[in-house]
């Protein structure tokens, strides 16, 4: 049997298969950045044609469900929904960030996932996978001062570090090949979960976007009620 | 296959609205199920594409159970999975596309990708089982606004179309400043069947002689400056009428410009579709100028006018008749082209 993984977090897309007897993976990944939609169910296709595999080997389909691009989350996440809705399979959720622990080894590791405006979805972890700054959404500032604060010297990995080099300068970074969320890494972590037992329904599996919409945080600001009285009073005073 | 009939499903989730049906033949609804967003968005004046494209992934899936229950077949019987894969906002789209896409890899069945617009016209086929191409059509919604020669299934010629404003969008943002609020267009339709439409006069705007083109921009600001005298002047607004007033500066000009390219067309039926479509005043109108011309309008009961699986499963079955399956890599697109 095989979890069938999806990754759609980031620029890059992915798609993989983890054999549960031989701990085989096998990985395609899209050339084109932002084209998850296009391309992500014709390379699983592809790849199922590959490994010889159908729809009754699968076990579970995991998704990699965020943080990171919103419609990237929602492509790989419907996408998972739907498959195992049509097979009847359970879902496993894998939250992105998390999926970099399993680069802890000998050193720490620091994630951040660009958000713009120095902003961040981040996470640090020390050497033995456990949490420096717990996954979530940080200024890159307090990332680095977590990171200074527990005296560490993390490599850094994610998105976030092409974004915000400048900031990074005298910091490890991680090698370009290496550097950001993959459908392996979904899968690897799928499987712990799946052995603990950890599914869900393809009902519950549910995007972590880890921000609410601009349209609630200005609800619930008070900033759209200004924006829409600005926009009238402007009108009346034409 | 059910009972020797070749079953389409039809997803739709370019807007607000997530919707799945399960067609037979191209033209029987055996369901439609539509699970609207109106009431998440009302309390922002409008739709917000994020929220939408959120609450579609967390509904779709219910959606296709319900469908597919409510027509008593299962995806094991479906012979043809039709989307919409634009025009429409993105990230909504995009829910659509990628379910369908992963129930086509997952139970390998064909896959069509839809023109929204050509679903609102296939609508028709639906509501009216001996309606064949071609015909001329109205097609009237939130976002489009065009008057169109259908010369077949999922063919027409552009005639005209709005240069700025959709009709849909006008009554939606004339709503919002006299206090409607969203939805626009059912909301000022309401309101005006207690309006007189002579109490106030906004120009009709008709652009150049001939022209089949439409401009509502102009209009909406004439609404917004009336109502804006009558507040400095501390005259109170008789909502009923302003609405009477639009709505009737709105539709003569919708109307005889339909009128006037069905007769240079010399076509003798005249199909309505879109949101905007189900309008009261609009559908009364039509019938009438169509009755005394002796032209037969053909205008879907109001729930097939507004975005739903089912006119996309109409539209799907013909699509795949002719031109056979999308492959694996169809993609989502904001802008489609009739």
């Amino acid at each position: 049997m095989y979890i069938l993984a999806i990754e759609t977090t980031g620029k890059i897309g992915s798609v993989a298969l983890a054999d549960l007897e031989t701990y085989k993976m096998t990985m395609k990944t899209t050339t084109e950045d932002m084209s998850h939609l296009k391309n992500l169910m014709a390379m699983t296709q592809e790849l199922f044609r590959e490994q010889k595999v159908t729809g009754s080997d699968i076990a579970a389909v995991a998704a990699s469900v965020g943080p990171g691009s919103f419609t990237g989350i929602r492509i790989g996440v419907s996408s998972a929904r739907a498959v195992a809705q049509a097979l009847h399979k359970p879902c496993i959720q894998v939250p992105t960030l998390d999926t970099f622990r399993l680069k802890c080894g000998n050193r720490p590791v620091a994630v951040i996932f660009n958000a713009r405006r120095g902003q961040v979805y981040g996470a640090v972890f020390d050497k033995d996978k456990k949490d420096i700054l717990k996954p979530g959404p940080y200024m890159l500032t307090d990332v680095l001062d977590a990171v200074d604060k527990a005296g560490i010297a993390p490599i850094f990995y994610g998105d976030g570090v092409d974004a915000y080099a400048d900031k990074l300068q005298g910091r490890e970074c991680a090698q370009e090949e290496d550097r950001y969320q993959t459908a392996t890494m979904t899968a690897a972590f799928a499987m712990d979960k799946l052995e603990a037992g950890e599914t869900c329904t393809y009902e519950e599996l549910l995007p972590d976007y880890m921000r609410e919409t601009e349209a609630e945080q200005k609800l619930r600001d008070g900033s759209l009620a200004r924006a829409r009285a600005a926009k009238m009073a402007k009108f009346r005073s034409k | 296959m059910k009972d020797g009939k070749f079953i389409t499903l039809g997803i739709e989730s370019s807007c607000d609205e997530t919707s799945i049906a399960v067609v037979a033949d191209g033209r029987q609804l055996m369901s439609d199920v539509i699970s609207s967003q109106i009431a998440l968005h009302t309390v922002f004046g409008g739709v917000v594409p994020e929220l939408a494209s959120r609450h579609h992934l967390q509904n779709i899936n219910s959606v296709l159970d319900e469908a597919l229950s409510e027509a008593g077949v299962t995806l094991d019987d479906v012979d043809l999975i039709g989307v919409t894969n634009g025009p429409g906002l993105i990230g909504a789209v995009v829910i659509g596309v990628a379910t369908a896409k992963a129930l086509s890899f997952a139970k390998d069945i064909p896959l069509v990708g839809v023109n929204h617009m050509h679903g609102h016209v296939s609508a028709n086929y639906i509501q009216y089982p001996d309606l064949e191409p071609p015909f001329m059509a109205l097609i009237v919604s939130g976002g489009h606004t065009n008057i169109v020669e259908v010369t077949d299934y999922n063919e027409c010629k552009v005639l005209g179309g709005t240069r700025d404003d959709a009709v849909g969008e006008a009554y939606d943002k004339v709503a919002r400043v006299i206090g409607l609020g969203y939805p626009g267009g059912p909301k000022v339709d309401k309101a005006a069947k207690d309006g007189n439409p002579e109490a106030v006069h906004f120009k009709r705007v008709y652009l150049e002689k001939d022209s089949l083109d439409f401009s509502f921009s102009g209009l909406k600001t004439a609404v917004l400056n009336y109502i804006n005298t009558e507040k400095m002047a501390g005259r109170e607004i008789n909502v009923a009428d302003v609405s009477a007033s639009f709505q009737q500066a709105v539709l003569d000009v919708v109307v005889d410009k339909t009128m006037m390219a069905v007769r240079n067309m010399n076509k003798d039926r005249l199909v309505i579709a879109g949101g905007v479509a189900a309008n009261s005043e609009l559908r009364r109108e039509l019938k009438e100028a169509c009755h005394k011309e002796g032209i037969r309008l053909y205008a879907p009961e109001p729930v097939l006018c507004t975005d739903n699986g089912a006119m996309i499963a109409a539209a799907a079955y013909y699509k795949y008749k002719k031109e056979g399956a999308d492959d694996l890599h169809l993609d989502a697109y904001a802008d489609l082209s009739l």
